[in-house]
């Protein structure tokens, strides 16, 4: 059932087995999981079913170091967290990421990614994906209309699996129908008491807005709130003057990592009229996942040049005439989003001697339209760095907690190895007669102009066996808490070039199978 | 994965240089477009005809002077296009077979990573420098 944490009494203790904090991705995920179990829940989500400002402004904060999206812009803070804007991406990290690699500290996960498939595959269906297939060749796509380079064995066409589906909306219904998972809206988690052993949560301090206060009493407490807030809230709890729960070496809140992304550059492509089929992204239609190609650099290539991974994304720009051939075919099928029916019309009456021109030569060559340029957009991988941090600055926020800091730092070989990358890129692109790329990445010692930080907030409560390097174990326990446990990308160690949320959904489809293990 | 609203930077240099690749990919029949049959010309008149026939404008060839230090004349630019194509075991024969023997070049510098940033472009050297002659030629 889903409750109104305002309607709770100040001063109430709600005594449970297992207590989620947030109703995110992860969050959501655990509840649906423990919805037939024989033990009982308690999620605590901080907004209610919609986005209301006060509570999003509790995630305020500082940034000291290099520019990314915004804190109270790349998160929601309602139920569904955010899926609740998310565009739906999905993919698997790569068996690479999760291995050690020379000339990059600090990488590898606890287990290889084999570990994990079973979870990935399961995760599809949360995510309201297809099968667990990320082959090209899996979707129609044969390895022989893959021109080179993107064939490899430098550079590979990869697939992503896309579906925008908001987790609140979606599982709201099922998760109101559960009697045994009771999720409180507007109930923030505040502190956790580790009264004086600091090795097991004793209590949680629930606050609403609207100035009340109960407590939650669980055998197992998992801290779903997201990328940062899971390091805020271990850096608020805990006694009184000390640096923290789970914090004996420092770690909690460094490690900190987001996807660099950034203007690749354009291809001119050799032949326009090409087959560019190998780079199209599946049919659009709402509530369906579609599958989205982009271009990676191989893991032999990784391994062998050093190389972070990457993702690409591709922009065609079409003869002017494309606008005008996608308004026709709205007109026939109804297919592809946007445009309106007058619009359409509007735009094939302007157009319609390139129409027809496009018309014939489909007719006769089988030539699609032609591409004057593809336009490039690159996620790196970020390298881990101890030196970039979440911290808790002296401001606080509306309910009492300190807002956070955050200073994001890369390493100069997060700069020179992604321009090593497209360096290379456009050397391929010469050698095998693709044509030619132009890209401002390596001009100077700089990153490209539109340089930033992306949404994908991780690391900051990363996973180790060893408690001095990981502030979690390989279950996602903090390693000195016996009853506590993360959920979310806060926990990744190394983050790929990947879309967080499948490996998050994933991670906590794990980790609610091990909980319900502990509780049978 | 979300693709960043960006400014692409079009104009002359794209609109030149993808003239050039369409030599570059043989799609474009120069010599048959000049109405030139086989001639029997030396090296340097038929790079400057085949420069003649680019659509490479005097931007990119000036970019690819600056790029090309200490390399500032026709002559040594000629000299250095036809030792090349001569060090990949092309001959130069005939205004037919520059342009391929040029793409071989080209092909070969990509493979040997002898590149060459040209604002922002990544080039061969041997087509950078070809881009350089065509420049010097509309200079002149």
């Amino acid at each position: 059932m889903i409750l109104d944490a305002r309607a709770v009494p100040s001063g109430t203790t709600i005594d449970t087995d297992v207590c989620i904090v947030g109703a995110g991705a992860a969050g959501i995920t655990l509840a649906r999981e423990f919805m037939g179990a024989p033990f009982r829940v308690v999620v605590l989500e901080s907004g209610g079913m919609d986005l209301d400002m006060p509570t999003q402004e509790l995630y305020e904060g500082e940034s000291i170091g290099a520019p990314f999206v915004p804190l109270t812009a790349s998160r929601l803070r309602y139920f569904g967290g955010t899926t609740n804007h998310w565009g739906g991406y999905c993919l698997p990290l790569d068996p690479i990421d999760f291995e050690p690699r020379d000339g990059f500290p600090y990488h590898g996960w606890p287990f290889p990614k084999s570990h994990l498939d079973p979870w990935y595959a399961r995760a599809q269906d949360v995510c309201r994906l297809g099968r667990y297939d990320y082959r090209i060749s899996g979707w129609g796509i044969p390895a022989n209309k893959v021109p080179p380079p993107f064939g490899g064995p430098t550079f590979e066409t990869k697939l992503l699996q896309e579906n925008p589906v908001r987790f609140g909306p979606f599982y709201a219904p099922e998760l109101q129908r559960a009697p045994r998972v009771v999720t409180y809206l507007h109930a923030n988690a505040f502190h956790f008491d580790a009264g004086d052993t600091d090795a097991e949560i004793k209590a949680l301090s629930v606050k609403t807005l609207s100035g009340d206060s109960f407590t939650v009493r669980a055998h197992i407490y998992v801290l779903a709130a997201g990328g940062i807030e899971n390091a805020r809230l271990l850096l608020a709890s805990g006694r009184e003057g000390g640096n923290g729960l789970g914090n004996e070496h420092d770690l909690v809140g460094r490690f900190f990592m987001l996807h660099p992304v950034y203007t690749v550059g354009t291809i001119v492509p050799a032949n326009p009229y090409m087959n560019f089929d190998f780079l199209t992204k599946g049919p659009w239609v709402p509530g369906k996942f579609r599958i989205d190609p982009f271009i990676g650099l191989s893991a032999s290539s990784m391994q062998a040049l050093h190389l972070p991974n990457i993702m690409i994304d591709v922009g065609f720009r079409f003869a002017p005439v494309a606008g005008a051939v996608d308004a026709v075919k709205r007109l026939m099928h109804g297919e592809g989003p946007g445009g309106s029916t007058l619009a359409d019309l509007s735009k094939v009456v302007r157009n319609l001697e390139g129409v027809t021109d496009f018309a014939t030569r489909k007719l006769l060559f089988g030539e699609g339209i032609p591409v004057e340029a593809i336009r490039l957009w690159g996620a790196s991988e970020q390298q881990p760095n101890p030196q970039s941090r979440v911290t808790l600055g002296s401001k606080r926020d509306s309910l009492g907690m300190r807002e956070v800091v955050v200073d994001w730092q890369l390493v100069s070989e997060d700069r020179s190895k992604a321009a090593a990358t497209i360096r290379l890129l456009g050397t391929e692109i010469g050698r095998t007669g693709f044509g030619r790329l132009r890209s401002e990445f390596g001009k100077d010692d700089a990153w490209p102009e539109d340089f930033r930080g992306n949404e994908h907030q991780m690391g900051t409560t990363r996973m180790h066996r060893d408690p001095k390097l990981g502030v979690v174990d390989e279950n996602c326990r903090l390693h000195a808490m016996s009853n506590l446990y993360v959920a979310g990308s806060s926990v990744f160690p190394t983050g790929g070039a990947s879309n967080p949320t499948l490996t998050i959904v994933a991670l906590a489809l794990r980790l609610a199978d091990h909980i319900k293990e502990k509780l049978a | 994965m979300t693709a960043p609203t960006i400014h692409l930077r079009r104009g002359v240099l794209t609109a030149a240089v993808a003239g050039g690749l369409a030599w570059v990919s043989g799609r474009m029949s120069l010599f048959a477009a000049r109405g030139a049959s086989v001639r029997a010309l030396s090296g340097s008149d038929a790079l400057a005809d085949l420069c003649a026939g680019l659509s490479s404008s005097p931007a990119i060839g000036e970019a690819c002077l600056h790029a090309l230090p200490g390399i500032n004349s026709k002559e040594t630019l000629t000299r250095l296009i036809l030792s090349d194509v001569a060090a990949i075991g092309n001959t130069f024969a005939s205004t037919r077979t520059l342009p391929h023997d040029v793409r071989e070049c080209s092909r070969d510098d990509f493979r040997s990573g002898r590149i060459i940033a040209v604002n922002g472009w990544i080039f061969s050297v041997t087509e950078a420098r070809l881009y350089a002659l065509a420049g010097l030629l509309t200079r002149a």
